[in-house]
């Protein structure tokens, strides 16, 4: 298989903390929603695969290349960052011209349809844009140059439903070329919960999961019960539990679990919320 | 890579024009009034502001965000900073070409010899600032900019009072350089040219282990 | 073409297609040769992710139902709706076969099984 991008081992040691042995790989023509609470390392591993930061250790290609020996891949990575990085001084026309001469392939006609189908006027300057708009002009950017494989850092956090909404979409229209792919960091799982094929799921900087999005959300399931109840279940059936006055409520493998408990389906914040903060049967760690 | 001078052309603007509008009000000044003694305020203020141009650029990039989006495209880092030196180069030549203008318009009371020896100063002011300035930012860009004017004439100043070096000596060594200007002035240049490259390769060394 | 995808319901999406696509070939409003949306456009559409409009279309493939040509699309295949209808009718008599042997073997009467059949009928 094609893959748009893959990481082996990929090391970043700080004081306080370390991005240890991220592996995963995006097959070609599929986005992969990369989830996980705010300093859990998303940020960090986006910015050390578009060499923003020098990696300690592993490999990362994006397209088959090697970016930290090779800059022309980035002539087809697209980059949307959760904070805005274009001059507030400029506008979206002198934008366009500036990128015409940065990125070999710029194409100005489908940056105007960008920008007129965002309704962003050409000579409003970046400082006088919304939150949501310099999003969408950095996506706008993102997706002009030809680009095969857009990276989105926490690209709609902060920004209303409807331009939430406006996003998926322009998301969906890129992936309609099987040639694309779409690495998206959130912590909205509500979004990566319609649109992404693949889950990868990180906390304190390293992975603890990564798979099909159906996959997991099939495999995983609550379960309302008391607190006898689940001490009958072996406990690497359940991946977290909270307890309240009332009885227990835990989040559980389905097919280990057996057949006549009334198991109801997780979502992906579910699964977040109960691996990250549930507590655990025994004394298993993680997973 | 020219959309990176574009840029820094587009966020500039302001700048440039309050720079032009002050240099055509000493022009103007000069040329009406023809007062010599405005010649040398004149050039002190365009020697200044030809030093701190592209550290200025450097910081707007800084702070506006810039370094994330262009450290993530397909121009090396190498490149980014070569722009800026280019950017350097580019803006002494133009301030070179105004005191042309100035000194011309005052009547010339400055001898042409010194005009390299401007251009020398420019450059070699920037070769200082743009390692500081990236590495300990636009504020230091100001402190070690005046320690550079005022440590210098201090020295000599004091050393004057002193009676160690006497007002003779000083008029000998005016005189040594501008006796000998034409075989000095290479030599100058070419120190000077050679200081802006090893600037160079230390500010591309900074900028390539800055994490953004 | 109609496609309803509930998140509630405990089925896979993947299988709520499958369903539907079945059901909209087996009454006809799709025929042979009819294309159907791309995977990607129909992902588009109902707001889900390419792997499941993908698993779905390959399940649909596997069991005859469409065809793909590369570059092309999907298509329905040469399956007639009357082919489908008697498979389906095979079905309903296998699962009655079965209803009918559980009734025999705690003592229901034939009245009391057609009442229960007809209340199912009723509630689904």
């Amino acid at each position: 298989m094609e893959y748009a991008l893959e990481l082996r081992g990929l090391r970043k040691n700080y004081h306080h903390f370390t991005l240890d042995n991220v592996s995963l790989s995006l097959p070609k023509g599929c986005i992969m929603g990369f989830i996980g609470e705010n300093g859990a390392g998303k940020s960090t591993t986006i910015k050390a695969m578009v060499g923003l930061i020098s990696k300690d250790g592993g490999e990362i290609r994006l397209l088959g290349q090697d970016p930290t020996l090779d800059r022309s891949v980035m002539e087809q990575v697209g980059l949307v960052l959760d904070s805005g990085f274009f001059p507030p001084e400029m506008n979206a026309k002198q934008l366009g011209v500036s990128m015409a001469r940065i990125y070999q392939r710029w194409d100005p006609e489908e940056f105007r349809r960008f920008l007129e189908r965002f309704q962003i006027a050409w000579e409003k300057k970046i400082k006088e844009y919304s939150r949501g708009m310099v999003m969408k002009l950095s996506l706008a950017v993102a997706l002009s140059h030809g680009a095969k494989l857009l990276l989105l850092d926490e690209a709609t956090s902060g920004l209303d439903p409807i331009v939430r909404d406006d996003i998926l979409d322009i998301l969906y229209d890129f992936i309609q070329d099987e040639e694309h792919s779409v690495f998206l960091s959130s912590h909205i799982t509500a979004d990566l919960e319609k649109i992404a094929d693949y889950i990868a799921f990180i906390h304190r900087g390293k992975l603890l999961m990564v798979g099909e999005k159906d996959d997991l959300l099939s495999s995983y399931g609550l379960l309302h019960c008391t607190r006898d109840q689940l001490e009958e279940l072996a406990p690497d059936t359940v991946a977290g539990y909270r307890t309240s006055e009332f009885g227990v409520t835990a989040l559980v493998k389905r097919y280990r679990m057996p057949g006549d408990y009334p198991v109801e389906n997780a979502s992906l914040d579910d699964i977040l919320l109960y691996c990250v903060k549930g507590k655990k049967l025994a004394s298993q760690e993680g997973f | 890579m020219l959309g990176l001078l574009y840029k820094d052309i587009y966020t500039a603007k302001k700048e440039l024009l309050l720079t032009l509008v002050m240099l055509a009000l000493f022009v103007g000044y000069n040329a009406i009034l023809g007062q010599a003694e405005m010649l040398g305020p004149t050039l002190g203020v365009m020697v200044s502001l030809g030093a701190m141009t592209p550290t200025y650029s450097l910081n707007y990039d800084k702070t506006c965000g810039w370094n994330k989006f262009v450290c993530a495209s397909p121009i090396s880092r190498t490149k980014v900073i070569l722009m800026k030196y280019l950017e350097g180069i580019l803006s002494s030549l133009v301030i070179g070409l105004l005191v042309v203008v100035c000194n011309l318009a005052a009547g010339s009371p400055m001898p042409s010899w010194a005009y390299p020896l401007l251009f020398c100063t420019i450059l070699f002011a920037q070769a200082i600032m743009m390692p500081v300035c990236l590495r300990l930012g636009q504020n230091m860009v100001v402190v070690v900019f005046l320690l550079m004017v005022f440590l210098p004439t201090g020295l000599l100043f004091s050393l004057n009072k002193a009676g160690i070096w006497t007002d003779e000596a000083i008029r000998a060594a005016f005189d040594f350089v501008e006796h000998h200007i034409s075989s000095l002035t290479p030599v100058l240049v070419l120190v000077v040219l050679a200081l802006y490259v090893l600037s160079f390769l230390v500010t591309r060394h900074i900028y390539r282990h800055m994490e953004f | 073409m109609h496609i309803v995808i509930s998140n509630q319901s405990g089925k896979p999406i993947y299988e709520q297609i499958t369903e539907q696509v079945k059901a909209l070939i087996i009454s006809g409003e799709l025929k042979e040769g009819d294309a159907l949306p791309s995977m990607r456009l129909l992902a588009k559409e109902l707001r889900i992710s390419v792997i499941t409009t993908k698993r779905a279309y390959e399940e649909l493939e596997r069991e005859g139902f469409l065809y793909s040509i590369t570059g092309k699309g999907s298509f329905v295949a040469g399956k007639n709706a009357e082919f489908l209808k008697e498979e389906q009718l095979r079905q309903v008599e296998e699962h009655l076969t079965q209803a009918v042997h559980g009734a025999q073997l705690c003592g229901m009467e034939l009245e009391e099984l057609l009442e229960t059949l007809r209340l199912l009928w009723k509630d689904s």
